[in-house]
C-alpha cells in the first residue's frame, strides 16, 4: 500500500522526536525560522527504491531510502556543536535499530536501519551544517 | 640456489582469459552506466547548468565539469529548452568518462558535481541526489 510511506516517515520522525539532547526541528514543508545563533535539526526524507522483494502475484515489496538530517549550529563558533549533534543522531540511528511505529489502523511496521553516516561539516553563513543520512529499509 | 617454477601459458587458456577481463570490464562499465542514467535521472534540471557538471573521474584526481547557472540563458521553466536535451548531454559527457577509464588502474571512480550550486542542490533544497546514489549503489 503506498501508503506505507506516510508511515515510514512518521516513524523516522517519532523516533527522532525522542531523542534526548537535541534541539529543535525543521520537519518538511512545516513552517520553521530559525533564530540565527540558536542550533536546530531539518530533515529530508528521500524515498529510494521500490521493488518486489520475491517472485510471482502481489509480493512482498522492499522499500528503501535516506532519512537526511541536517544539524545547523550558529558560523564561527568551531565545529563541535554540529559534531556532537551528528554523534547522537548516528547513535539514535545506528546500523541495526529497528524502529517500530503503530499507525491511526493500529497497524504496527517496523523500519530496520541500514546506516547511519555523517559528511564533512559546510559553512551556509550564518550557519554551520552537518549532514548525516540514514538509510533505511522495510519490508511490506 | 634459488628455486624456481616456470610454466608455459596455453595460448587457448590466455585466450580464454582475455576474453573474461573483456567481459568484466564490460560488466563494470554497464554498472558505471547505470550510475551515470540514475544520477542525471533524478536530478532537477533548469538550466542544465547542474546535469552538466557530472563528471566521473578516478579517486583522487581532481578536476571535473563546471557549469554555472548564472552564464545560462535557457530555462526548462520558460519553455525555451527541454529537460531531456540537457539530461542527454549529461549523460553523454559521463559516457564518455566511463569510456576513459582504463580499469586496470583505476581502483575507484568517483561521481561528481562541481556546479556552483551543487552544494545548494543536495542540501538547501534537499534533492539528496548523491545521498541516493550512495543510498542504491554505495
Amino acid at each position: 500500500m503506498a501508503s506505507i510511506y506516510n508511515d515510514i516517515r512518521a516513524a523516522l520522525e517519532s523516533h527522532l522526536s525522542n531523542v534526548s539532547g537535541i534541539p529543535s526541528v525543521a520537519y518538511e514543508n512545516v513552517t520553521f525560522e530559525p533564530t540565527t545563533g540558536t542550533s536546530f535539526l531539518q530533515v529530508m526524507f528521500l524515498p529510494v527504491e521500490r521493488r518486489p522483494a520475491a517472485r510471482g502475484l502481489n509480493p512482498q515489496q522492499r522499500y528503501q531510502g535516506v532519512f537526511s538530517i541536517l544539524a545547523h549550529t550558529p558560523e564561527g563558533k568551531g565545529p563541535k556543536a554540529a559534531d556532537d549533534y551528528a554523534n547522537i543522531l548516528i547513535e539514535a540511528f545506528e546500523a541495526t535499530t529497528d524502529i517500530s511505529f503503530t499507525n491511526s489502523d493500529t497497524e504496527t511496521i517496523k523500519v530496520s536501519i541500514d546506516y547511519a553516516e555523517r559528511q564533512q561539516g559546510i559553512i551556509d553563513s550564518p550557519w554551520y551544517y552537518v549532514r548525516v543520512d540514514i538509510g533505511w529499509y522495510i519490508y511490506k | 640456489m634459488s628455486v624456481q617454477s616456470t610454466v608455459k601459458v596455453n595460448k587457448t587458456l590466455q585466450q580464454k582469459l582475455d576474453k573474461a577481463n573483456g567481459s568484466i570490464e564490460e560488466a563494470i562499465k554497464d554498472q558505471l552506466e547505470h550510475i551515470a542514467n540514475y544520477a542525471v535521472a533524478i536530478s532537477p534540471v533548469d538550466t542544465g547548468a547542474y546535469v552538466e557538471s557530472f563528471s566521473m573521474i578516478p579517486a583522487g584526481q581532481g578536476g571535473g565539469r563546471m557549469k554555472s547557472r548564472s552564464a545560462r540563458s535557457d530555462s526548462v521553466k520558460e519553455g525555451e529548452a527541454k529537460r531531456e536535451t540537457f539530461a542527454s548531454k549529461a549523460r553523454k559527457n559521463l559516457y564518455g568518462d566511463i569510456n576513459k577509464f582504463n580499469l586496470e588502474t583505476s581502483d575507484k571512480i568517483t561521481l561528481i558535481n562541481r556546479s556552483t550550486h551543487a552544494r545548494d542542490v543536495e542540501d538547501t533544497y534537499g534533492y539528496g541526489v548523491f545521498a541516493k546514489v550512495r543510498n542504491k549503489f554505495g
